[in-house]
């Protein structure tokens, strides 16, 4: 959607820009760079803008493409502190309201960029609005270079090879504090069992037939023993990435990659998905899972969920903060979830949790930007380790204590930060990347954010608690293993098709495809339908949607990235 | 007209009726009570969850009442730090749109209404032609970019001030009005102005409580213009206020890639307020002020339409 918009954009801009040129003659600087095209994107010399003296007060203007962000003034504590430093006053402007593309496609068209563009990826730097960083960060920013050393180069993009934004440095985590996506599974489940070992999907499916025999129902509803929600994206976290996890797989999406050759098969049409399929057509046919699955909205399954009747799931674990929470609050924190890996055979190794490097967004500096070169220092300094504190921490004494070496936030203000979604915001923390990933250590060996593994045990409930010390563990994290070798060329869904082209469309094609036939799949009621309804899913991908032009596309994508990260 | 109807079946009571007269009666008050409870339960619930507990309302089941009495949804919304401004720009921009608009309308509608006006036709048709065709966005961008209305509180105004539709409208109006007082008015000596001052418009009063109170709503529900036109927060308005504050609630679950991107940045997701209460809450602060206005425009309304009735 944002690139066809884009590619419109500049289509229509070329036109305007000719049509308004031959009438009138006028220059039209402001609208020629979004016509360029990425291979002459506007690049600014370090050399051009002698005048950057770092102590000078200076005043950058900040798009933010992440409507999460609040537009407070840059006038809490934090960004108070954060100028005092650097002399550095940010004006910010979120990008949000309902048709966002639209108001991207006038930024673009009109060349109307403030100086700096956070939460921004590469569909920007098709529009011009990203300048080259390689030069600048050579010269001006020794943190940069430092935080990412060899990874500097995976910040290029594949159709200039040049970095036009930074990310935050740390996708590195060397811990993960809760899980992404994994096996969701009730305490009580676990609980009445006596926790037992559940490695396989099999022993899921068993623990979940025992549970019900001694709790048939909740408080005479029944319940549904294994959630899915397959509205839209729901698709995706609750049908096509289990099927990835169980497997063994990375978060690869649609793509299942030959490690070898780099070839690409669509994941949804491979035996292991199959599989999966299998064992889901098998709990179907036991009445495990709820028909209405199928057609399931989030709220839905929030809904459903909060009342304590699904048992287990595979799901994001942020998808369900809120349900657990309503679960707590309600007094029912025996139906929360514990986080497991699971695989569907003996043998396979989870590696749900593996983080790969890649980065899709980040801070960039526009061609408008008053002094790149003040910046490139200024997000170097955001890069650094005291930048980073100061994000993510805030100030020593105001917002943070140091304990024995330790960082501790200040009581008042952990409250403040869970009451009121704002005040983040308000004070000025987090207005760009910040390492905030999992658990990741600064120089000084202690956590880059307060939420990190040693706040979780101690901040959780006690059926929490309880089935933590059942495992032996102080946080969710340390049930999986996240050393498992990760994907030489980072995640595939970091990689972007572009809109409108054969491998794109013959994508989106089957993903309406796999919404209407996978269920039917699920839901046979023999063995042979079984089979009939795969072939027929098969067929119609390969036919219907012609996914090989993906499967093609995909490859040469990784194949390009590879070249380039050499 | 249906009020007279029911004053006049009301003085029927008092003397006779005839028992199958009243069981239609009876019959007709409860389809219509029905329907109007169908009408009103909807924004009835809204308000119910709109004052419940986020966490609560998503186990679902509250229907008439709130389970767990709340204000934190409203306050939310009513302490964005922009929304003082927002409001009185929203205010503001209602007036003197509403005032503007109808001022220019209905004197291009005055003027092609005139049959004496040569170009009438082709004016009309030109005017009808913008009905159907439009530059799209990006060329309108630029031509507000280029006349300098980008960060300006004028763009709220001027483009609103010409509307083909409305003038067509206003048009058919003024036709119906009698020649003869025009005529009347010039033989006094009236020149155009003054027809148009003095005697069109104070006959074209349904008509323009009509027409105000469309470009009235047109004015105070719109966001789009503050949220591509300007980027300077004193010119923001209430309703773009309100679809920030809703958008902010809901894109974290728009689609798994933006999903994917806060998950990398580790944003954790606030869990004190979930969509679908902001959602209500949002909808009740944006109608209040619809609801609390609209029974006096609605006077007004009927009272044009009585007064134009009398004097034509």
């Amino acid at each position: 959607m944002k690139k066809r918009m884009l590619a419109i954009t500049a289509m229509l801009l070329a036109l305007a820009a000719l049509t308004s040129c031959a009438s009138s003659g006028q220059p039209q600087a402001a609208a020629s760079p979004q016509i360029s095209n990425t291979a002459d994107s506007p690049k600014i010399e370090a050399s051009a803008t002698p005048q950057s003296n770092s102590d000078e007060p200076i005043t950058f203007t900040m798009f933010s493409d992440d409507p999460q962000q609040k537009e407070y003034g840059f006038t809490g504590r934090v960004a108070r502190k954060i100028t005092e430093k650097t002399g550095v006053t940010l004006e910010i402007e979120v990008l949000n309201g309902m048709d966002q593309s639209q108001k991207r496609s006038v930024m673009i068209a009109g060349g109307d960029f403030p100086d700096l563009l956070t939460n921004v990826g590469n569909d920007w730097t098709d529009g011009g609005a990203l300048i080259e960083l390689d030069e600048l960060i050579e010269q001006y920013a020794p943190n940069i270079k430092e935080k990412f050393g060899d990874s500097l180069k995976k910040l290029r993009y594949e159709q200039d090879g040049k970095i036009h934004f930074v990310a935050g440095p740390a996708n590195k985590p060397a811990d993960i504090i809760d899980a992404n996506q994994c096996l969701l599974i009730q305490y009580d489940v676990l609980d009445k069992l006596g926790y037992p070992k559940l490695e396989t999907l099999d022993d899921v499916s068993a623990a979940l037939k025992s549970y019900l025999e001694i709790v048939p129902d909740l408080d005479g509803k029944s319940f549904t023993p294994w959630g899915l929600w397959l509205d839209t994206w729901g698709y995706n976290i609750t049908m096509n990435n289990p099927a990835l996890w169980v497997n063994g797989f990375l978060d690869d999406s649609d793509a299942n990659v030959n490690p070898e050759t780099y070839e690409v098969t669509f994941f949804n049409r491979t035996d292991y998905f199959k599989k999966y399929l299998k064992w889901l057509n098998v709990m179907y046919n036991e009445n495990m899972i709820d028909p209405n699955s199928f057609i399931m909205k989030n709220e839905q399954m929030k809904s459903l969920a909060s009342t304590g009747r699904i048992l287990a799931m595979i799901d994001g674990t942020w998808d369900i903060g809120d349900v657990e929470a309503s679960l707590r609050q309600a007094g029912m924190p025996e139906r929360c979830y514990a986080r497991l890996p699971i695989v569907i055979e003996k043998g396979v190794v989870d590696r749900s949790q593996v983080t790969c490097e890649s980065y899709s967004w980040g801070v960039g500096i526009s061609p408008n930007c008053k002094d790149p070169v003040r910046a490139i220092k200024f997000l170097d300094w955001v890069a650094s380790d005291e930048g980073s504190i100061m994000l993510n921490w805030g100030v020593e004494g105001i917002h943070y204590d140091t304990v024995d070496g330790k960082r501790a936030l200040k009581p008042e203000i952990a409250e403040e930060i869970n009451k009121d979604p704002d005040f983040k915001w308000r004070e000025g923390y987090q207005y760009i990347w910040n390492q905030q990933v999992g658990a990741v250590k600064l120089d000084d060996g202690d956590y880059a954010v307060p939420f990190n593994p040693d706040s979780v045990y101690p901040n959780s409930d006690d059926w929490t608690r309880k089935v933590m010390d059942q495992f032996g563990i102080k946080f969710w994290g340390q049930n999986f293993k996240v050393d498992g070798n990760p994907n030489p060329f980072g995640y595939t869904w970091s990689l972007n098709i572009p809109q409108g082209s054969p491998g794109q469309v013959a994508a989106s094609k089957a993903d309406q495809i796999r919404h209407q036939l996978v269920p039917t799949i699920v839901s046979a009621a023999s063995e042979t339908e079984f089979e009939a309804k795969w072939q027929e899913f098969i067929n119609s991908l390969l036919n219907d949607s012609k996914i090989e032009e993906y499967e093609k596309a995909m490859t040469d994508l990784i194949r390009t990235r590879m070249e380039l990260w050499k | 007209m249906a009020i007279p109807a029911i004053t006049k079946g009301g003085l029927i009571i008092k003397t006779k009726r005839k028992p199958s007269e009243i069981a239609a009666d009876v019959a007709i008050y409860a389809i219509l009570a029905t329907i109007g409870l169908l009408a009103l339960y909807p924004l009835w619930n809204v308000a119910v969850l709109a004052l419940n507990d986020p966490l609560d309302t998503l186990r679902g089941g509250i229907y008439l009442w709130p389970r767990m009495f709340t204000l934190n949804n409203l306050s939310l919304i009513l302490r964005q730090e922009q929304l003082a401004t927002a409001f009185k720009n929203s205010v503001l921009r209602t007036g003197i749109g509403v005032a503007s608009a109808l001022f220019f309308n209905t004197m291009a509608a005055y003027v092609i209404s005139r049959k004496d006006f040569i170009f009438r036709k082709a004016a009309q048709r030109l005017l009808a032609v913008t009905m159907y065709v439009n530059g799209g966005l990006i060329p309108y961008y630029l031509v507000v970019k280029s006349v300098g209305l980008r960060n300006n509180f004028l763009v709220y105004i001027l483009p609103m001030m010409f509307n083909a539709f409305y003038i067509l409208i206003i048009r058919s109006f003024m036709d119906e009005l009698p020649d003869s007082l025009t005529e009347a008015a010039r033989i006094d000596g009236a020149g155009d102005f003054t027809v148009y001052w003095k005697v069109v418009l104070p006959l074209s009063a349904p008509v323009l409580a009509t027409i105000g109170l469309f470009i009235a709503v047109d004015q105070w529900s719109q966001w789009f213009d503050s949220f591509v036109f300007t980027t300077d927060k004193s010119l923001t308005t209430l309703q773009y206020e309100l679809v920030k504050v809703l958008n902010q609630s809901t894109s974290s679950v728009s689609d798994i890639n933006s999903l994917r991107q806060r998950l990398q940045s580790g944003g954790q997701i606030n869990i004190v307020y979930t969509p679908q209460s902001i959602r209500m809450a949002i909808t009740i602060i944006s109608t209040i002020p619809i609801v609390l206005v609209y029974p006096f425009i609605q006077k007004y309304f009927i009272k044009g339409v009585m007064i134009g009735a009398v004097k034509g």
